[in-house]
């Protein structure tokens, strides 16, 4: 954690330096680096003059890291920096690192933030890489904006769009469940991936079943490689993990059987393919049910 | 045909521990390589490497390398016999199935390249005859991180030809507690009979035709490549590396009596794999880094098939 408060001189200013100073670097320079996520918000969109707001941005690497001095935060105009907090934070999926500005709007209007970058190697693609968060969009405007009647039509509309959006994800939910009760338990070949995708974020057995359907559908070794991605995120293993994180990972017997043999199915010889896909499609349509 | 996990067992029996040791000597031995073993003096090295000789009745030679040792200590020489006037040959410690170089980093250069030839070539020269190294042939290469001064590193080119590098560390305190138990009384027996140098020469040819499947190799591969590109790495590991990588995902495998690799053998004896083929940038010492951390980043950046 580092708090500071620049009162006095301008945000552009220092931002412009420290670019200048951690700008874009060579390639031989960059760091590999598995970067799972990179996203920007603001806690406020509409902002009144004289008051402030704060920027956060947020990086996830899947490795440990003390600190990530490659993130590098945007420019924000002739806003005031008051405080500029980072934190860095270790667990087990990797390092997540949460960077907070508080900004004081001068000029009104209206204003978009650029997205932060970090520049690394991608370790999925061994290639440098410019990983950019998205950028935030703010109006700064006169205190009166956000009182009075037009506060309360404002809060009215968000209310109404809340609602709508709700009742549109039941909708869903409630059409992908009927498809998956409807779907063939063998050899459906009338499920369509396209059928089966709005399964996938349900459950782990609503995803497993999903990515069942999928390989019936169109029966490959990537489908069935994706068939054992599905597994393994049901025991709770990150994407690059093994059967053996997964099999730690979970206490369920059914669910382990399922990943040992998805491993004969997806890494056995040809002439022994045939009998470890049986017995990996008939574990997991058992466990997925 | 006894099978190699009986070894294994066995080996377990006489060594309290050092799970990743005794396996790794397992499966040296399947892979027809050689192992490199880093740890401090008294951590039971020297009884593993006679445990597994005697396990499979291989014959047992230790040398201890000294700045004053020279190559012909190890190869062996010619003599003149005076009562039939002719030289005989008189063969080095090297000629065994089971060779411990003991602190390999305290002899000269050109020791350490007369022993790695014989690793690399399996045979050796002596005057100007040329034998062959008895089958099969292991070298158990020991180093002492410790008491460095005046030792000869062993550069990259020649760690290379070890397929493994294992570091031996302290036992646990229970394990402590067993040692001072078991050996207290006197060194218990090695063991016997377990197998026969003609079952190791059976394990070798049937782990060579153990599958490994394209996503796996592509995984060893991606390993050894993000070694190249890893941060405070000035040299990665070669694609010696990679061969290394398949060939102990196989041994690994036929351990576990499977007739194909999977990616939790590659990733399982990668650290032993780059170990010992990076060198670091002098950034390191500045940083602080652990070089077993960079290992562990290297492997944990690569997502597995």
């Amino acid at each position: 954690m580092r708090p500071r408060a620049f009162r006095t001189g301008c945000a552009a200013a220092s931002a412009a330096v420290f670019a200048m100073l951690c700008g874009p670097a060579g390639a031989q320079d960059l760091r590999m680096l598995h970067v799972v996520a990179l996203t920007m918000s603001a806690d406020r969109t509409e902002v009144p003059l004289g008051s402030d707001f704060h920027l956060s941005v947020h990086a996830r690497v899947r490795e440990h890291v003390t600190a990530l001095d490659e993130l590098i935060v945007p420019e924000v105009g002739t806003m005031h920096l008051l405080g500029d907090e980072r934190r860095v934070h270790r667990g087990p999926a990797g390092t997540d690192i949460d960077e907070t500005l508080t900004l004081e709007p001068v000029d009104a209007g209206s204003f978009t933030i650029p997205g932060a970058f970090l520049d690394a190697i991608d370790a999925r693609t061994d290639k440098p890489t410019r990983f950019t968060a998205n950028a935030v969009h703010v109006r700064i405007g006169a205190q009166a904006a956000n009182t009075g009647p037009e506060r309360v039509r404002r809060a009215a509309l968000a209310l109404l769009g809340i609602l709508v959006a709700a009742a549109g994800v039941a909708l869903i939910v409630r059409l992908a469940s009927r498809r998956g009760r409807a779907a063939p338990p063998a050899g459906g070949a009338s499920v369509s991936p396209a059928a089966v995708a709005p399964l996938v974020a349900a459950s782990p057995r609503q995803a497993v079943r999903a990515a069942l359907g999928t390989y019936a559908a169109a029966p490959s070794s990537d489908t069935l490689a994706a068939l054992r991605r599905a597994v393994l995120a049901a025991a709770g293993t990150a994407p690059g993990g093994t059967t053996r994180d997964a099999v730690s990972a979970t206490s369920d017997e059914a669910l382990r059987a399922t990943l040992r043999a998805a491993e004969a199915a997806l890494f056995a010889r040809d002439d022994q393919h045939s009998t470890a896909k049986e017995r990996f499609i008939e574990a997991a349509r058992g466990w997925a049910g | 045909m006894s099978a190699p996990r009986a070894v294994l067992d066995a080996l377990r029996l006489t060594i309290v521990g050092q799970d990743e040791v005794v396996e790794s000597l397992v499966l040296s031995l399947i892979a027809g390589g050689h192992l490199l073993l880093e740890g401090a003096p008294g951590v039971a090295k020297t009884l593993a490497c006679r445990a597994l000789a005697a396990a499979v009745g291989g014959i047992f030679h230790r040398i201890q390398f000294t700045p004053d040792l020279l190559p012909s200590d190890i190869i062996g020489t010619r003599v003149f016999d005076q009562k039939t006037a002719a030289f005989s040959t008189v063969f080095g410690p090297l000629f065994a199935n089971v060779v411990l170089a003991d602190e390999i980093n305290r002899a000269p250069a050109k020791v350490q390249s007369a022993l790695l030839e014989g690793m690399q070539e399996r045979r050796a020269t002596i005057g100007l005859e040329t034998h062959p190294l008895p089958a099969p042939f292991l070298v158990l290469a020991t180093m002492n991180p410790y008491d460095a001064e005046g030792t000869y590193p062993l550069p990259l080119a020649q760690l290379d030809r070890f397929l493994a590098k294992v570091v031996v560390a302290y036992p646990s305190r229970d394990e402590e507690r067993t040692i001072v138990d078991r050996f207290g009384a006197g060194e218990p027996p090695l063991p016997s009979d377990v197998a026969t140098l003609g079952d190791v020469a059976g394990w070798q040819h049937e782990a060579r035709a153990v599958f490994v499947d394209p996503k796996v190799r592509d995984y060893a591969v991606d390993l050894v490549r993000a070694s190249r590109a890893a941060e405070l790495v000035a040299h990665g590991a070669s694609p010696r590396a990679a061969l290394a990588l398949v060939t102990l995902a196989r041994a690994r495998a036929y351990l576990d009596g499977r007739a194909f690799t999977v990616p939790d053998d590659v990733r399982d004896i990668a650290p032993a794999v780059l170990r010992h083929r990076l060198a670091y940038d002098d950034r390191i010492a500045v940083a602080g880094t652990d070089p077993e951390d960079i290992v562990r980043r290297i492997i944990a950046v690569v997502p597995a098939p």
